[in-house]
């Protein structure tokens, strides 16, 4: 009897949060895309199972592609701070959860405005500069150079909304970068035991780590003009990219092809200076 | 118990004045013990006689005791020592207090639960037979130590798996041997570290050991593997039959298990994928890198079926939307086999551009291949791969 009681609250709760969720999904429907806090605060708190076939719909319109793209991650946010908002999606297509760009949606005037900026993962984050909230977008350094199970160092952009699309403003945030990613780099040279890949299944690992913290590191300094690590730093790189890459086969180093040279050839040019 | 035997101030040959047996009980090696000496009188020396086995400190009255942890049948131990007697005057003597003497016995069982198969920290690594996912026999075999048992060793073996990016997945087996008597276990599609537990309850008293071993993976031959993918994959007119060669290769590089260390120990691990900002590590799994779940992390059969189904489903998906674009694109081509798979491993890898778009080109409605460098690389080193 009570179990009975017990299933009919929960049908009837369920549908009430069904029907709540419908309600807040025709917001989506205005012609433009401008929300009061309190709106984008139920936007957000829709499951991304809820608002999955809104959200396919018109990203598939929009661009014709991703009819059966599951939503994994959204968040409606004022990007740029200009009152309209702008939804962002994290839709995967490859059915493995492997999502490697942020679509960003918006509407204006009855239309729909959409980017899409690569970045690898399935959350979404945004870094606050004054009334601006930036994307940051994860890069693989290494793409798809390398398998899917090796090493893979990222790196991240920010990019700005300007109303119709994304762009590349990592450059001009380099606070983003002395306070996030220098340290976690160079802790992480720090941190590394220096009779690594002793043996043969190591090697691969241990060479893909380190060459990445190369390419890291010279990615900044492409950036900034400056090197994130102390001399000492990158002559502890140095010294295990030389061991490293003396144990690899042809291959691998063919596949990395001039990015591993122009990764020894930055070490060596910030030991010189 | 206590047993008082005489509290009269004299010596009769080698008996003390007073005398007492302690009761230990049933005990288990490693356990604290604690005997104190109880005469009528204040306790003045104490000493150990005889420890039975045990190791003993303290005194004069309260000693404590370990039981090693290699130490199991009956014990017997005697301790001596002087004590005055209560108000110190009964037996006074021309002014001088009187000295008596007491003893006393210690006696308990100790009974040991001896694992004897698997041994602690034992790796069980699959088999190459008969599929590579299956470890051979593992004999768990338990002996009471100690006392006479004819009774039953109950077994609890946890095996735990995680990645950082999935649910655990843990699974208790109960079961039960004879003892001294060993029991086989198979684990099949399945691995991890185990938490072993043998129990038995001995004249009533439950006593316990555990230990760690592991469950863990095995390298799979070239061959084998090219020679299954190639028969999970039934390729559109004009496609590649080996196309799933070239995706184990460019996801794990043909492997299921890969050497790394895990629960502190380093073995054949199911390949996990990397770590990255927004990714925790092992969020896909294996040969053909699909979400982790138990059985795609431990058993190349079941992961390989997955990666073919997600591709196959991709492929359909590729189907679907280039044709949808023809509808409304009178004239854009049909896409051969070759064309129809590179379509769908850009949506294998996850990427939003399509590795083809229609674009018209002086009116006529052509396909155009991306120029996205990680799609490109990916799929030219899968058709580069491909057995």
């Amino acid at each position: 009897m009570y179990g009975r009681v017990l299933q009919m609250v929960f049908c009837l709760l369920l549908s009430v949060l069904v029907a709540r969720g419908q309600d807040v999904l025709k917001l989506l429907n205005r012609d433009s895309w401008s929300f009061s806090t309190n709106e984008v605060q139920h936007l957000n708190a829709l499951s991304p199972q809820v608002m999955q076939p809104t959200v396919v719909g018109i990203v598939s319109s929009v661009t014709e592609y991703g009819d059966n793209d599951r939503l994994l991650a959204f968040r409606v946010i004022d990007l740029n701070g200009d009152g309209a908002d702008e939804l962002l999606a994290r839709l995967d297509c490859s059915g493995r959860g492997i999502v490697q760009d942020l679509v960003v949606l918006s509407r204006k005037g009855g239309a729909y405005i959409c980017d899409t900026v690569s970045a690898y993962g399935q959350d979404i984050t945004v870094y606050q500069s004054g009334t601006q909230f930036l994307i940051v977008a994860s890069c693989r350094l290494l793409g798809e150079d390398v398998n899917h199970a090796d090493p893979n160092q990222d790196f991240q952009f920010l990019y700005a909304w300007s109303g119709t699309n994304c762009n590349d403003v990592s450059r001009q945030h380099r606070e983003y970068y002395e306070s996030r990613f220098v340290p976690s780099l160079t802790n992480a040279i720090a941190r590394y035991d220096e009779r690594i890949g002793a043996d043969k299944d190591d090697q691969r690992r241990s060479f893909l780590e380190v060459f990445g913290f190369g390419m890291a590191a010279q990615k900044f300094t492409e950036l900034f003009s400056v090197s994130p690590l102390s001399r000492e730093q990158t002559k502890k790189l140095e010294r295990l990219l030389s061991r490293l890459s003396a144990d690899q086969d042809t291959k691998l180093k063919k596949q990395l092809g001039d990015e591993f040279r122009k990764v020894e050839a930055y070490l060596q040019n910030q030991l010189n200076r | 118990m206590l047993c008082l035997v005489g509290l009269l101030p004299v010596m009769k040959g080698d008996a003390a004045d007073y005398s007492q047996t302690v009761d230990l009980g049933v005990k288990s090696p490693g356990d604290l013990v604690s005997a104190t000496a109880t005469p009528p009188g204040k306790v003045l020396t104490g000493h150990v006689v005889n420890p039975g086995g045990f190791v003993w400190t303290g005194g004069p009255a309260t000693f404590n005791g370990t039981i090693p942890m290699d130490f199991a049948g009956a014990h017997a131990g005697k301790f001596r020592g002087t004590y005055q007697p209560e108000g110190g005057g009964a037996g006074r003597l021309g002014g001088k207090p009187k000295i008596f003497t007491w003893e006393m016995d210690t006696r308990g069982t100790v009974i040991d639960l001896l694992i004897i198969q698997p041994a602690a920290d034992e790796n069980h690594a699959y088999l190459a037979k008969p599929d590579y996912n299956s470890t051979g026999p593992v004999a768990f075999k338990a002996r009471v130590e100690g006392a006479p048992y004819a009774g039953k060793i109950a077994w609890e073996v946890k095996r735990e798996y995680k990645t950082d990016a999935g649910d655990p997945y843990e699974k208790t087996y109960e079961f039960n041997s004879p003892n001294d008597q060993a029991v086989n276990r198979t684990f099949t599609s399945e691995g991890g570290r185990l938490t072993i537990k043998a129990v038995a309850v001995v004249n009533g008293v439950p006593i316990s050991k555990q230990i760690l071993n592991y469950v863990t993976g095995v390298a799979i031959p070239d061959a084998t593997i090219t020679k299954r993918l190639r028969t999970l994959y039934t390729p559109p007119d004009g496609g590649t039959k080996g196309l799933l060669t070239g995706i184990a290769m460019a996801e794990s590089s043909y492997r299921q298990f890969a050497k790394s260390t895990k629960y502190a120990l380093e073995a054949k691990w199911p390949v996990e994928s990397p770590k990255t900002k927004f990714f925790p590590q092992g969020a896909y799994i294996g040969m053909m890198q699909v979400p982790v779940a138990l059985e795609t992390a431990w058993d190349w059969l079941v992961n390989t079926k997955a990666g073919a189904a997600i591709f196959a489903e991709k492929l359909q998906s590729s189907g679907a939307e280039v044709a949808k674009l023809q509808a409304t694109r009178p004239g854009l081509p049909d896409l051969t086999g070759v064309q129809l798979e590179n379509y769908a491993l850009g949506l294998y890898v996850g990427a939003r551009a399509r590795y083809y778009s229609p674009v018209q080109v002086a009116g006529r409605w052509q396909w155009q291949t991306t120029k996205n460098q990680d799609l490109l690389k990916y799929v030219a080193r899968i058709s580069d791969n491909v057995q």
